[in-house]
């Protein structure tokens, strides 16, 4: 099985409508302070946000206040996270990814697209005889082809990254 | 021009070369993306949307429906032999299909499901021509008022026939409309909520929102799903596809029965493919003469919700074309195609730019054919697609999101918006909220507010204008009836269930 660990889907929730709530405070107070309300035959920037967070404020009260566990509630108790190496292989996942588009600007599209496919192939095999010269090759044949296809064929815009003069 | 000199001349335009080609990429990259799991339709669209703008505005179009459709199509295909919906829509088909896999009925299965895609799609797409071009024509008179009576009073019923509970449709519709404020706004070109961030005074971009919120949200919950990744399925050799004519002989009129219902549904705003598919189900169900198998391996089973969900999908075009307002996530993005290519949707649509309205009628006629033809001749090459290990797919799509989402302003910025929606994505698909009212409230938000403020102005600060005119007291009286009619059929069903409950006591 894989590890996981449950939670109680109403206590999410009610925390789910707190931030909301909050949100909602911060984002009145905000309009309140910085837009102009205008006049009732030309309302200005303030209103709409002004509802917006009213709206916001309901649906954040009704989710706390919402009934659960009845015989006709749709939803389940709970909800279940990855635990242990599970929950160790998502965030290191996230990790690279946002490492991935830091480095972006820096290395360039191609060299940067590459580096991240090899350390998520790496991450997400469960082979444990895994070799790292295979799934080199295969980041750098996925990466080039992207290039090709993206960059040069589409005329998609990336960044080329300080090796620019290097690669092609 | 009439619908059919209409037609003849959208298939002029979309039996160009280009525009073949365009509306045979869209398939077949849109049956991929339905195939494989973790990227839905939404998902595929929004990839997609930034790589069409280098296209002519029809080729670009024609590949983003073709990819809708493709993936529609596709998504039947996992729920078929791994019981896993490719996507929302398909999950009533992985009941009765996979029952049927499980027979050895697999690829007679898939068959019928293609054959009822097609149906569906094609029978739709007579009503989207005939629908849209009369919609339009009342379009055409319609003001601040009525505009911002279908918009808002949309997004009301949105939130109240999304599935589950209000405040689960609620609270993300909200958010969605609260991100819809950032930046500059439509009537004064006042900044607001842009704490000082340069990148936030255009607003928040429309894809890195949805790939996030669909796409990369999906993946995340592929890396963590080891079983499912360690399904495998059977080869489906071409003999087996062929199903007998019992088989044919009980799908033709579920299948009729499935488009008629979907139709209907496409024209509601809402998530109208995945409530169709599972309207047709309980339709399918309570009116077949095989009623009592289905949920235990019927052919009806698959081939109501497969041809619904198909013509759900494209008769929700209708809004799109004839008013210009999106009221799904798929609209959006083709909207949002729209307004960088420099075309204004809505009523005038048909007059000012008909190559791309009668064009992309006529090629949802050609997608549907070739659909038709990649679909099951190709079953292998699909099925074959399913074998590709996660730790190779996975990263690939995310590199593809990441390219999709930068190229639409260059901007690293978008990008980091594509890891916060999905994270926010991921957190509500584990808590149960919606996701298609967020979008829907971001592309609809700004609309709405300008609408609103547009005719207040007119009106000189009279609120009664909202109200005032024939059209948009019809959209508000109609808002209230299918607001009234949902309430009554919960509560009836509510209270079946406690009788229900009574009587096993």
């Amino acid at each position: 099985m894989t590890p996981a660990r449950s939670f109680g889907l109403p206590r999410a929730r009610r925390f789910a409508g707190l931030l909301a709530l909050l949100l909602a405070g911060t984002y009145a107070f905000d309009a309140w302070q910085t837009l102009s309300f205008g006049r009732w035959h030309k309302p200005g920037a303030a209103i709409f946000p002004i509802a917006v967070a009213a709206l916001m404020a309901l649906s954040a009260i009704s989710v706390l206040l919402e009934r659960h566990g009845g015989a006709n509630d749709p939803m389940p108790a709970t909800f279940t996270l990855p635990d242990g190496a599970d929950l160790r292989r998502l965030l290191s996942v996230l990790a690279a990814f946002a490492i991935y588009f830091v480095v972006m600007p820096v290395l360039g599209n191609m060299i940067a697209s590459a580096l991240f496919l090899l350390a998520s192939m790496w991450l997400l095999s469960d082979d444990p005889n895994r070799s790292i010269v295979r799934l080199a090759i295969y980041a750098v044949v996925i990466a080039v082809v992207f290039e090709v296809f993206f960059v040069r064929l589409l005329k998609v815009q990336m960044p080329a990254g300080v090796f620019k003069q290097w690669l092609f | 021009m009439n619908s059919l000199q209409g037609l003849l001349y959208g298939l002029s335009i979309a039996a160009t070369p280009g525009n073949l080609l365009a509306a045979f990429a869209g398939a077949f990259a849109g049956t991929a993306i339905g195939v494989l799991p973790g990227l839905g339709p939404v998902a595929g669209v929004a990839l997609i949307l930034p790589l069409t703008f280098s296209l002519d505005p029809t080729a670009g179009l024609i590949m983003m429906a073709g990819i809708f459709y493709g993936s529609m199509y596709g998504g039947s295909t996992t729920a078929i032999l791994l019981n896993i919906p490719g996507e929302s829509a398909s999950v009533v088909t992985a009941i009765d299909g996979y029952q049927l896999a499980k027979k050895g009925r697999a690829g007679a299965t898939l068959t019928i499901v293609a054959v009822g895609s097609f149906v569906g799609g094609t029978l739709a797409v007579i009503g989207v021509m005939m629908f849209s071009s009369l919609l339009a024509k009342v379009a055409i008179l319609f003001g601040p008022a009525e505009f911002f009576a279908l918009t808002a009073g949309g997004l009301i019923v949105m939130s109240r026939i999304s599935g589950g509970t209000l405040a689960s449709a609620l609270l993300p519709m909200t958010l969605g409309l609260m991100l819809g404020t950032i930046g500059q706004e439509a009537v004064t070109g006042e900044t607001r909520f842009t704490f000082g961030l340069p990148e936030l005074a255009e607003g928040v971009s429309l894809v890195p929102v949805v790939v996030g919120l669909y796409g990369f949200a999906e993946l995340m919950l592929l890396v963590e799903d080891r079983i499912h990744a360690a399904n495998r399925p059977e080869s489906v050799a071409m003999r087996d596809l062929l199903p007998t004519r019992t088989e044919w002989k009980r799908a033709v009129p579920s299948w009729l029965r499935g488009t008629f219902l979907g139709f209907l549904f496409g024209l509601v705003p809402g998530p109208a493919a995945t409530l169709a598919s599972f309207a047709s189900y309980r339709l399918e169900k309570a009116t077949s003469k095989h009623g009592s198998e289905i949920g235990s391996g019927a052919i009806e089973g698959v081939a109501g919700p497969e041809a619904a969900n198909n013509s759900a999908a494209t008769a929700s075009l209708v809004p799109l074309l004839a008013l210009g307002i999106p009221f799904t996530p798929i609209a959006a993005l083709m909207i949002s195609a729209m307004l960088v290519q420099g075309i204004q949707p809505g009523p005038l649509l048909i007059t000012q730019h008909p190559e791309i309205f009668w064009g992309l009628i006529a090629s949802a006629y050609i997608g549907n054919v070739m659909l038709l033809a990649l679909n099951i001749p190709m079953v292998g090459v699909w099925v074959s697609l399913l074998r590709i290990p996660h730790y190779l797919f996975i990263p690939l799509l995310l590199v593809v999101s990441v390219i999709g989402t930068y190229s639409v302003r260059n901007s690293i910025f978008d990008v980091w918006v594509l890891l916060a929606a999905g994270v926010v994505g991921y957190a509500f698909n584990k808590m149960k909220f919606q996701l298609a009212p967020l979008v829907v409230g971001l592309i609809l938000g700004p609309n709405i507010e300008k609408h609103f403020r547009e005719a207040l102005f007119l009106s000189q600060g009279d609120p009664w204008i909202y109200v005032e005119s024939p059209i948009a007291l019809t959209v508000w009286l109609l808002v209230a009836l299918i607001l009234i009619a949902g309430f009554i059929a919960r509560r009836r069903a509510a209270f079946a269930g406690a009788m229900a409950q009574e009587s096993s006591l």
